[in-house]
């Protein structure tokens, strides 16, 4: 019991199955009550009937206040519960399903799953909405739920008027605030002001909401300024004593507010982000286990990728992305990407493929050739492409021989290749795939081959001078800078 | 008889409840979907995915079809989106009107050999056109016999050189930031793949829009945009977006989406002969990646990535929504294998017979309560006293489930800065269920009354009539 979690969302989910579960047998409590009330008039009026019938008509004005007690007093009609049994499942259709024991049986397993998963302190509310919900009427219940609603459409009313207001008041505080800090920091930097004044300046800056304005004007100096104000920036930063709101994010519950603490202490605090960084790259949550890695691959400028060994989860594209464009920018030295072909997360090894390729590591190329045999068709285009792009002459042979058996992305990738390394011993190959393949790869082949060499032209002028429209076609197409 | 009349009421409660139940749940789930994605849109960085040569390349098939008026303009808001590698393929389906040559002319375009490949079939192609002018040298137009917007979109297929495609409507707008923001899902996902996704579609009617570009937003003037604007932040806001997160989405709009091609052309491109193509092709394709028994994934983004022109007459928007219902119809027929069939997952389990119960049947449910409701009124059997209370508890649930999904548009977008605007989209949702709702029902019914006893297929006329100035800029000027 007293490790049972309770998250609004679910709570809330609990409380609506439950309510709609209370209106489906509150349903059948009025269906009943109406059918016995129905039924206990029919009985009335026949009865009523039978007596008038049965009466003789000189005593027709006798008979009728006979008769009438029933008629009179309907409120001594009895109500469903209080009818025996047998008679309220009869005229009921529901009565087919839910007898009273089982309505009393669920009533009593809704008393026990509340004793069960609900909190102490709501229990006693619980058990009480139970009760009344087995004693009122549906009609009780939704005129309750219409208060509720009209309620929360006044609540949103406010919520509005509030929230209008608010973000106009942010939106003016942050425009007021933050060109005061830039304009203060800007002298500062430029040696205006020395930092004593730049203090004093820096108004209320001890408030939470205009430090993480100044967090954010330091976040885009950092980012546009370079040279001697690249230590500077850092340096202002720890002055203020930003980095312990940073590194206080990066222990916040919500994600964005980890990954804001990650970015800002990877720019700003990098001898602080390194001690939380290493936790973070197996992080549950995508989003910040992205911006860890990342992270990561900044601060460790010698080691980029070592983390690649720890890691439990697949390398996202997106942080592969971030991860290269990283490395481009800063200019990061980079590894030998040959030795990360063999980790088990098929996306690293197609990461280190386009990073050989890219970075034309030529030493790789025996691990590279060992990739063609790859399960996976991505890793096998990647390798196809990887030769093509590094121009590995002696694997021709080595990928015509795959081309039979291969996904039409990755054929079209080894004829594409072979317009590149390809030799006048291809043309034949490529003969056979204007012939046999579909038009895609008809036109890559064709392409290949006009383009390999003055020979490859002459070549497909010699199939040509039988003319074929489709043959034309193809040349004219790949004669096309456009297509 | 009395038992008969307990087991109608008894199942339209049920229903009541059942649906309003659906809508909490979605309306719970959303906001949560909603709050993860606002939030961490404040911190993602997409330089790296602007600047990098990995970046993939997307083709953005526009089909059109007699766009002579805006197609030039659009062409151009087109070729300034923000993306690394992308090319524009304008699909001319066969337009009557001038909109090809105006394009030839204004874009300074040619005749070019082109061996296509028709992977996917499609109607004859009759150029391919392309620019002498380097600027535009990711335009492409396509020419071809008209075949309606699935066929058009299935000839771009065809040609298109990347490995994902949006389809989108030629006279939309479309946010510049739409591609790097709908790609980004495709590249975060690791253990499954997506397939498609889709975003926010929002209504630009009185919108201020210069040369293509959206540049200012407003409420809409006229009554039944204002409607569809609280219809549609209530039905991408407070519904599509759970669907995505459970991973049940069965609607990418024909207005904006991104799919993966190889999916695409692996079963079959769109489907031409239904007016539903968008939701056709999304179960298509999940049905084939269950049976297939690969990892996938549709996703939404909360962001409002394509702003287009509502229907502002009866006639317009009656035709719309009529070919809506039909298109729902056809693609629950055509795939009724997936209805409760486990093998599907959830959407076998969930969002199929939810778009059964809940949109396809729930017009004719509607109006037989109605109906019902008259008759026991008129046999003086009606309990008025429950009636008013149901009365109230559905209308005020629905203004509730309204202004929540107009609180939800503010705090996620902040896009009608004026507390007038805002007011004025309480106002409409408070009238909206006596006006609009009705129509809606109507609309459903004819929709199926088309789809069963006419057996019509068309997509019946649906014209634009351009967007219309706020009523404040009509006066300036």
């Amino acid at each position: 019991m007293g490790c049972i979690k309770f998250t609004p969302v679910k709570l809330i989910t609990n409380c609506y199955v439950l309510f709609c579960f209370l209106c489906f047998l509150l349903s059948v409590h009025n269906s009943k009550a109406e059918e016995l009330v129905t039924f206990s008039q029919d009985t009335v009026r026949e009865s009523q009937l039978a007596l008038i019938d049965s009466t003789p008509a000189t005593q027709n004005n006798n008979a009728v206040f006979t008769a009438s007690p029933l008629l009179r007093e309907p409120e001594e009609i009895k109500t469903g519960s209080d009818l025996p049994a047998e008679k309220t499942h009869r005229n009921s259709i529901l009565g087919v399903f839910f007898t009273q024991d089982k309505i009393a049986s669920i009533k009593k397993n809704l008393i026990t799953y509340g004793n069960n998963h609900f909190p102490r302190n709501v229990r006693s509310f619980y058990i009480s909405v139970i009760e009344n919900a087995f004693e009122y009427s549906i009609i009780f219940l939704f005129v309750i739920l219409i208060l509720v609603f009209i309620a929360n459409i006044a609540f949103v009313f406010l919520i509005l008027n509030y929230t209008i207001k608010r973000k106009s008041y942010n939106e003016k505080f942050e425009k007021v605030y933050r060109k005061m800090y830039e304009e203060v920091l800007l002298s500062y930097l430029f040696g205006s002001i020395d930092w004593e004044t730049a203090f004093l300046k820096l108004r209320k800056r001890n408030k939470r909401k205009n430090r993480r304005i100044l967090t954010s004007v330091l976040m885009n100096f950092n980012t546009n300024f370079k040279g001697e104000f690249e230590s500077l920036i850092p340096e202002i930063y720890t002055r203020l004593g930003l980095q312990h709101d940073s590194l206080k994010l990066t222990r916040s519950v919500y994600n964005h507010k980890k990954v804001a603490g990650i970015i800002e202490l990877t720019h700003l605090y990098p001898e602080g982000a390194r001690e939380i960084i290493n936790e973070l790259i197996n992080d549950p949550s995508d989003y910040v286990r992205a911006e860890a890695q990342t992270a990561y691959v900044k601060l460790n400028p010698e080691t980029p990728f070592s983390f690649f060994h720890q890691l439990e989860r697949p390398f996202a594209m997106w942080t592969q992305l971030s991860v290269f464009n990283l490395i481009r920018v800063h200019q990061l030295p980079v590894p030998s990407f040959a030795q990360f072909l063999n980790i088990r997360h098929p996306n690293i090894r197609n990461f280190s493929l386009r990073m050989i390729t890219y970075f034309q590591q030529l030493e790789n190329v025996p691990d590279i050739l060992k990739m063609v045999d790859n399960k996976l068709d991505k890793t096998r285009f990647l390798t196809y492409k990887a030769i093509n792009d590094l121009r590995l002459y002696d694997s021709r042979d080595l990928i015509k021989s795959r081309f039979k058996n291969e996904t039409g992305k990755n054929k079209l990738e080894i004829v594409k290749a072979l317009k590149n390394i390809g030799t006048e011993d291809d043309f034949e190959f490529l003969e056979n795939v204007m012939i046999s393949e579909n038009m895609s790869l008809k036109t890559e082949a064709c392409r290949s081959m006009y383009f390999m060499s003055s020979k490859g032209r002459e070549r497909l002028l010699e199939i040509n001078s039988q003319p074929s429209e489709e043959l034309e076609l193809l040349i004219a197409h790949v004669t096309d800078p456009r297509n | 008889m009395s038992i008969i009349k307990t087991i109608i009421e008894v199942l339209f409660l049920l229903y009541t409840i059942s649906i309003l139940s659906f809508y909490f749940w979605l309306a719970v789930v959303s906001a949560k979907e909603l709050l993860k994605n606002v939030r961490e849109s404040k911190t993602t960085n997409f330089d790296a995915l602007l600047s990098s040569s990995f970046a993939p390349v997307i083709s953005l098939l526009a089909p059109a079809y007699n766009e002579s008026l805006t197609i030039v303009d659009n062409i151009r808001a087109l070729l300034g989106l923000y993306y690394p590698n992308f090319e524009i393929i304008v699909i001319n389906d066969g337009s009557k009107d001038d909109s090809l040559e105006k394009t030839i002319k204004a874009f300074d375009l040619e005749l070019v050999p082109f061996a296509i490949d028709y992977k996917i079939k499609c109607q004859t192609i009759r150029g391919i056109y392309k620019s002498k002018v380097k600027a535009y040298s990711n335009l492409t137009v396509i020419d071809k016999m008209n075949g309606g917007k699935a066929d058009a979109l299935n000839a771009g297929i065809n040609i298109a050189k990347g490995d994902y495609f949006i389809s989108i409507d030629v006279d939309s707008i479309i946010d510049p930031h739409a591609l790097k923001k709908l790609i980004k899902p495709f590249f975060e996902e690791t253990d499954k793949r997506v397939i498609a996704a889709g975003g926010v579609i929002q209504i630009a009617n009185s919108c201020i829009i210069e040369n293509g570009q959206l540049v200012e937003v407003n409420v809409p003037d006229k009554f039944l945009p204002r409607c569809q604007v609280i219809e549609y932040s209530r039905s991408f806001l407070m519904g599509r977006l759970a669907w995505s997160r459970m991973d049940g989405l069965l609607l990418i709009s024909g207005a904006l989406g991104l799919f993966d091609k190889e999916v695409v052309i692996n079963c079959g491109g769109y489907y031409t002969k239904t007016v539903g193509e968008d939701m056709e092709l999304v179960v298509r394709m999940r049905k084939y990646m269950a049976d297939n028994n690969l990892k996938y994934k549709v996703v939404y983004i909360s962001d409002p990535l394509c702003w287009t022109e509502a229907p502002s007459t009866l006639k317009v928007l009656g035709s719309q929504r009529n070919r809506w219902t039909r298109g729902t119809i056809d693609t629950i027929m055509l795939h009724r294998n997936v209805f409760m069939n486990s093998k599907y997952g959830f959407m076998g389990m969930v969002s199929h017979p939810y778009w059964v119960f809940f949109e396809w049947l729930a017009p004719i449910i509607e109006f037989s309560g109605i109906l019902y409701f008259i008759i026991i009124a008129m046999l003086g059997w009606a309990s008025w006293s429950f009636f008013y209370v149901m009365l109230g508890f559905v209308y005020f649930f629905a203004i509730m489930f309204s202004t929540y999904a107009i609180l939800f548009d503010h705090l996620a977008y902040n896009r009608y800065k004026k507390k007038r605007m805002i007011m004025k989209l309480l106002l409409t949702a408070w009238l909206e269920p006596f006006f609009y709702h009705p129509l809606i029902v109507y609309w459903g019914l004819r929709g199926n009354f088309d789809y069963f006893i006419k057996k019509k297929k068309s997509w019946g006329k649906m014209t634009r009539s351009g967007f219309e100035m706020p009523s404040y800029k009509k006066e300036k000027r």
